[in-house]
């Protein structure tokens, strides 16, 4: 049973020469282990080594595999075999365990640093902006990675390239899209994914399962694209799930895990003849991929057939063993198992106690200087200019997200308008008065912070992923955030105030329908920033969104209509200083009232004496809404904006982002 | 290429699950039935119904083109295709399940008698891909309820015949089990999916119809379900299935595959001579491949580029073509004609269904055990309320009697006019969708109807809303301190409850007309606080609005609701006024709650009997209307 494939056709490493001898790289995974605590200790979690084995949980178990550049793996095996997490711990990403064992580049251990400047990691999820162009997500990324000595020409040629290096020529001005906004296909949308890590022109691609969610043309095609990347000298190692037939013939090398343990590491090729010979023949008409994997997985469903399956990949792993050491007669070069078909000969200059070795070591950098640190101010003012650029470039391109935003305002307005259409200025009319400007703080603003917490959790995962890609730091990303929603703020906050103002017919005085107009922008506006902030601080969206709630009901409930601020029992009391709608509500209040005077009808008069509320004074007086000056309103408000805000930034700074599954 | 010969280790590890314990299906006997379809075209139109009428546009898509094929009795075929090729159609014109306004030619045939509607609803069972059951029942139970909405017969003959349908599903080791769905913790996906199946099985079907039964399965979970299909099509039935990207150890298992390609026939034959037939074509499948994947494939158009498209749209019209003209279609018809040509013992099994009474008294019982073992709900419908009134004694303390307190009585009332209708709303947003989900389905099945469907979810619900309304409005009401009279606090109690009720209502209608419950929610939170706005008068005082929202104003509940809460509270109620020599500015406007009243709501106190009249006819009312909505809505989904 012979497996004859393109032998002839594709050489292994065609272009090793024309590569430049210093980017070579070669990966090597030597008896690596992996364990992480089974209970939760984020502090303790780094001394695993000090906590007992039965505390741990073994991931990886003595994993060994050589990859060269030229050369494209891929870790197969079945779920919780350890797949991702062996791509994490070469890539040096993995978090909370501890390693054991050794992962060499050139024969160097590897460093957190090193491998920044090396390798790029592409994820299994797109986190890319729906609404900017591909070229224009592929800019910003070269824009802000790119060392700055790069002229603006030679960024947009690295875009170019990377551009047609991954077929993306004929949409490079077509949106990426998402979930909601239609643009590229999901594979196209991959590509852009993997194009973002491409910018930096790297040494090694790491990808955690790139076809899964592609359909089968799809995922083929790109897999022929990772193909064409690792033949032009670089290094792509892969996680892949089922791959069918036809993309399993396009790897160089695979490895199957199974439960931690490495099955089988060698040549693709090669892998039918190996299983062949120790005993299991893939059958016919058969994908040999998910035959080996299920060969090798251990099925826990049934206590017999556990045992079976246990007792089968013990005696593979044994065998496996075996046929490496008789490969390499005591060397541990898994990658060389070709088992009789196809030794490799060369690659020597790249043994562990080869002289060239030392050599290699300053061929380690990157062709271009260090990317930009977030540490100098120039650079925080030039990520802070592309990242508002990209912003407002973002939000203008999604104007239908705008335009139902604008619409909700406009429709809030009116509707508030239309029930509290031309008061008047009977006895009534002052109840009707209060009413309206606790609606005004209390509906509005109520949307506005759903809607920023939806929005600021849709962003998250972008955000956290770039800055991780060390795109740019939070100080930047806050004030381009905080700067590009504010016209879009003031716009619907024009909206919300003018046609309810009117309609209700409110003192139709300029100066009155300003001081309106700030006190409502105010109220509205720290609403967001309690968003902003809340959002920062819990990363769940239903407990933020809950907490937001329940923080807002507080505020509305000791603002001073639902319950007059002298009668709230001590216990609450003090709530009235912390709440902004308080505030925003007296100072409404004020504007409107002055100025005004009441009428009473005739029975009125005879049952009282007099009008009893002849004068808005009188009616402020009723609501005991004159404690306060509006200045004093005006300065209470502005404190607890900046307090909301430097609470959103100490928080986007100091807790962990990390968006929850 | 023939498949050569293979020594036995290889599928040593395959088979190992496919052993059969070998005693019979006793009290399981299924009327066996072949399936044939002759000709089949499907189309439907590109507009909705309701469109129709305006652009007098009938244009119409073509789903299915031609489809013949034929299933002999007690054998399992799949359907394959990308998609968009039309296989989960023809499962549903099978299952008489065409969209509304499409158009069906071409026969269906059971042993070779054209089918009625009826008659293919009597003898099929069809799995759709969700698995939408009650989560919190066990296996057992999901079963057992199922036979007595479907069987009438002894208690004893069903119990049998739901503990055959476990055995034989390989369940018995979580028969008691709770099934379980994303949020709740119980059985496995693919134990979850063989539920699914059973609960077509307890009523012994002769054709069994499987929508992607696989997906969202890993790859032991699909094999295994598989196996378990064909040891089903073992004991008579006849199954199809339709299924997307199925793995190369399944095409064993199939007895017929069915290749669909833009509603066309690629292939559709046993499954044992397509290698061959494909071969014969010129298009071998390479020895190491899934050929399942391969002849998909083939029949696929890739529409990635123009050049592709033209060189795969040519190669699949010509793969159509010749198997158009291949022997196995020939084989195909020749069966047909000899069904049709043969003996006609057509047995329909018209089983006799439980009556009503029982039917609904069961589903009473069902969602109340569901609800009893859910904790989250129960705390939900019991503490929620309770909570929004602590939440307001936080705050109120206790309403005093001086001139500040008129403010705050006002507020306070507004509060409690507002919350338990967004709290029962909130309930029927957050509980409803999984019982509607399960209902949609049920009622496709023939189980019961929507009315019965809904009196029985409010018949299970009003217990637990009177109950939390009493704990709510007893510890609001006397903790607070409104007016001390025990006959004001039983209005008191029965407005908030009918508010609850009418929000749990309200909640329930606009999730019969929008899918998703979070845009549903949105649209009731807005209705809501529009009726709160604009008719309780408690912000904005009714009597001032102009004329057309004041006429609006009666067709909202709180226009009355809140009208019985003030009268009420304020009717007698007497206040204080400030000393003679208060500091200036303390002002007595309201000495006795009448002149609120008198200024505010001047007819109120006259129309407190029409009032309370109207919250139970209101509350009524919406009952009827969500009854209405459901049956328009079960009738446009048939």
């Amino acid at each position: 049973m012979r497996y004859e494939r393109q032998d002839t056709e594709t050489p292994l490493e065609p272009v090793e020469q024309i590569a430049e001898e210093k980017s070579k790289k070669k990966v090597h995974v030597r008896h690596l282990f992996y364990k992480v605590p089974l209970s939760q200790q984020p502090l303790r979690s780094i001394e695993c080594s000090n906590i007992r084995d039965e505390e741990c949980k073994h991931i990886l178990k003595d994993v060994s595999l050589t990859v060269k550049s030229g050369q494209m793996l891929a870790i197969l095996g079945g779920s919780g075999s350890g797949k991702t997490t062996l791509l994490d711990v070469i890539a040096n990403r993995h978090e909370g365990g501890f390693v054991e064992g050794e992962v060499l580049i050139n024969n160097k251990m590897r460093t957190k640093e090193m491998m920044k400047e090396i390798s790029a990691y592409v994820r299994q999820d797109d986190y890319l902006l729906p609404n900017l162009s591909v070229r224009e997500t592929l800019l910003f990324v070269a824009e802000l990675k790119l060392p700055s000595s790069y002229s603006k020409e030679k960024k947009i040629d690295r875009v170019n390239s990377v551009l047609s290096e991954l077929g993306l020529r004929h949409v490079c001005n077509s949106k990426v899209g998402g979930e909601e906004v239609r643009g590229c296909s999901g594979g196209e949308r991959r590509r852009v994914s993997i194009g973002v890590q491409m910018l930096m022109d790297p040494h090694i691609l790491f990808l955690d399962e790139p076809t899964s969610g592609l359909d089968s043309f799809t995922a083929h095609h790109l897999i022929v694209t990772m193909s064409e990347l690792a033949k032009s000298g670089r290094t792509v190692i892969l996680t892949i799930h089922q791959p069918r037939s036809d993309i399993f013939e396009l790897f160089d090398l695979m490895t199957i895990l199974s439960d931690g343990h490495v099955v089988y590491a060698g040549q693709a090729r090669a892998m039918l003849d190996y299983f062949t010979l120790i005993g299991y023949p893939c059958p016919p008409l058969t994908n040999p991929c998910d035959f080996y994997i299920d060969l090798t997985t251990i099925d826990h469903r049934h206590k017999e057939n556990e045992a079976v399956s246990k007792e089968r990949l013990n005696k593979l792993l044994k065998l496996f063993q075996e046929a490496i050491s008789e490969v390499t007669s005591g060397m541990y070069t898994t990658a060389k198992i070709s088992l009789g078909s196809s030794v490799e000969s060369e690659s020597d200059s790249f043994s562990r106690n080869s002289p060239s070795l030392t050599d290699a070591d300053s061929g380690l950098g990157i062709t271009f200087d260090q990317p930009p640190k977030g540490s100098d101010s120039k650079s925080l003012i030039n990520q802070f200019r592309i990242l508002i650029v990209r912003a407002f470039k973002n939000e203008l391109k999604g104007y239908s997200s705008l335009l139902i935003q604008a619409i909700e305002a406009l429709f809030m307005s009116v509707m508030i308008g239309c029930i509290f259409i031309n008061l008047g200025f009977d006895q009534i009319s002052v109840r009707d008065r209060v009413g309206l400007f606790f609606i005004m703080g209390g509906l509005y603003p109520f949307i506005v912070i759903l809607d920023t917490i939806a929005k600021f959790n849709a962003e998250r995962e972008i955000f956290y992923r770039e800055m991780e890609d060390g795109l740019y730091t939070t100080g930047p990303y806050f004030f381009s955030k905080v700067l590009s929603t504010l016209p879009f703020h003031t716009a619907f906050l024009v909206l919300y105030t003018v046609p309810m103002y009117w309609l209700a017919g409110l003192q139709p005085k300029l100066g009155k329908f300003l001081g309106n107009c700030l006190y409502t922008y105010m109220a509205v506006y720290s609403s967001r920033c309690m968003a902003m902030a809340i959002s920062a601080a819990l990363t769940n969206f239903q407990v933020a969104a809950f907490v937001a709630n329940l923080l807002f009901t507080v505020f509305l409930l000791s603002s001073g209509f639902i319950i007059n601020l002298e009668s709230l029992w001590l216990g609450v009391r003090w709530l009235k200083w912390t709440s902004y709608l308080k505030w925003s509500f007296q100072a409404l209040n004020q504007i409107e009232f002055h100025g005004l005077e009441f009428s009473c009808n005739d029975s009125m008069v005879q049952m009282y004496g007099e009008c009893p509320i002849s004068n808005g004074t009188v009616a402020l007086k009723s609501y005991d809404l004159d404690k306060e000056s509006l200045g004093e309103c005006f300065s209470a408000l502005f404190g607890i904006i900046c307090l909301f805000l430097l609470l959103s930034f100490l928080f986007l700074k100091f807790v962990n982002q990390k968006p929850k599954k | 290429m023939k498949v050569g010969t293979t020594n036995s280790v290889e599928y040593e590890f395959y088979e190992k699950a496919g052993e059969d314990d070998g005693d019979d299906f006793a009290p399981y006997v299924v009327n066996r039935k072949a399936v044939s379809v002759e000709g089949l075209h499907y189309s439907v139109p590109l507009y909705p119904s309701w469109k129709l009428g305006l652009s007098r546009n009938c244009a119409s898509r073509n789903i299915l083109n031609n489809v013949t094929l034929h299933v002999p009795d007690g054998t399992l075929m799949a359907i394959m295709g990308n998609s968009g090729s039309g296989k989960t159609s023809l499962l549903d014109v099978l299952a008489n399940r065409a969209v509304a306004g499409s158009k069906v030619k071409g026969e269906i045939m059971l042993n070779g008698t054209e089918c009625t509607p009826g008659m293919m609803k009597h003898s099929s069972g069809y799995v759709l891909q969700h698995d939408r059951m009650l989560p919190n029942l066990t296996v057992w139970e999901t079963l057992m309820f199922v036979s007595h909405f479907t069987l009438n017969e002894k208690e004893s003959s069903k119990e049998e015949r739901v503990q055959t349908v476990i055995d034989k599903l390989g369940l018995s080791h979580v028969t008691d089990t709770r099934v379980g769905n994303e949020h709740t913790r119980g059985l496995s996906g693919g134990e979850r999916r063989r539920v699914s199946i059973g609960v077509q099985l307890v009523n012994a079907p002769s054709v069994l119809l499987l929508d992607e039964p696989t997906t969202g399965l890993d790859s032991f979970a699909a094999h295994n379900l598989v196996l378990l299909l064909k040891r089903i099509a073992g004991f008579g039935v006849t199954i199809l299935l339709t299924i997307h990207q199925p793995r190369s150890d399944m095409f064993r298992l199939f007895d017929g595959i069915t290749i669909l390609s833009s509603g066309e026939l690629v292939y559709s034959g046993p499954a044992r001579a397509m290698v061959q037939h494909f071969n014969s074509l010129g298009y071998p499948c390479p020895l190491y491949a899934n050929p399942l994947d391969h002849y998909v494939d083939l029949g696929t158009i890739d529409y990635r580029s123009e050049s592709t498209q033209l060189k795969t749209s040519d190669s699949v019209e010509s793969l159509k073509k010749s198997f158009m003209e291949s022997a196995i279609h020939s084989e195909t018809q020749k069966q047909i004609q000899y069904w049709k040509s043969g003996p006609r013992e057509n047995v329909v099994f018209y089983r006799t269904k439980a009556n009503k009474h029982e039917i609904m008294r069961r589903m009473i019982q069902r969602l109340q055990l569901n609800l009893s073992r859910d904790s989250s709900a129960l705390t939900m419908r019991l503490s929620q309320l309770f909570l929004f009134g602590f939440f307001m004694f936080a705050f109120f303390f206790r309403i005093g009697s001086n001139q500040n307190s008129m403010q705050d009585r006002v507020g306070f009332l507004y509060e409690i006019s507002c919350g338990p209708i967004f709290i029962g709303m909130f309930n029927a947003i957050a509980l409803f969708p999984t019982m509607r989900d399960m209902h949609y389905r049920e009622s496709r099945d023939g189980f019961y109807n929507s009315w019965m469907f809904l009196c029985t979810y409010i018949a299970h619900v009003v217990p637990f809303a009177m109950l939390a309304s009493v704990i709510f409005a007893t510890f609001t009401y006397w903790a607070i301190g409104l007016n001390p009279q025990v006959v004001r606090f039983v209005f008191f109690y029965f407005n908030s409850l009918l508010l609850h009720l009418a929000g749990e209502l309200i909640g329930i209608g606009m999730l019969g007309m929008i899918g998703d419950p979070t845009l549903a929610n949105s649209v009731c939170a807005l209705i809501i606080s529009i009726s709160c706005l604009l008719a309780s008068g408690l912000v904005r005082s009714v009597e001032s609005l102009p004329t057309f929202l004041h006429l609006l104003s009666y067709l909202m509940i709180h226009k009355y609701a809140s009208e019985l809460f003030v009268v009420n509270e304020y009717s007698g109620l007497e206040l204080d006024c400030p000393q003679q020599g208060a500091p200036e500015g303390e002002m007595c406007i309201f000495p006795k709650g009448d002149i609120y009243l008198e200024q505010y709501y001047p007819n109120a106190i006259k129309n407190f009997d029409r009032n309370c009249a109207v919250m139970w006819f209101y509350t009524l009312a919406l009952f009827a209307l969500v009854i209405g909505i459901f049956q328009v809505r079960t009738k446009v989904l048939h």
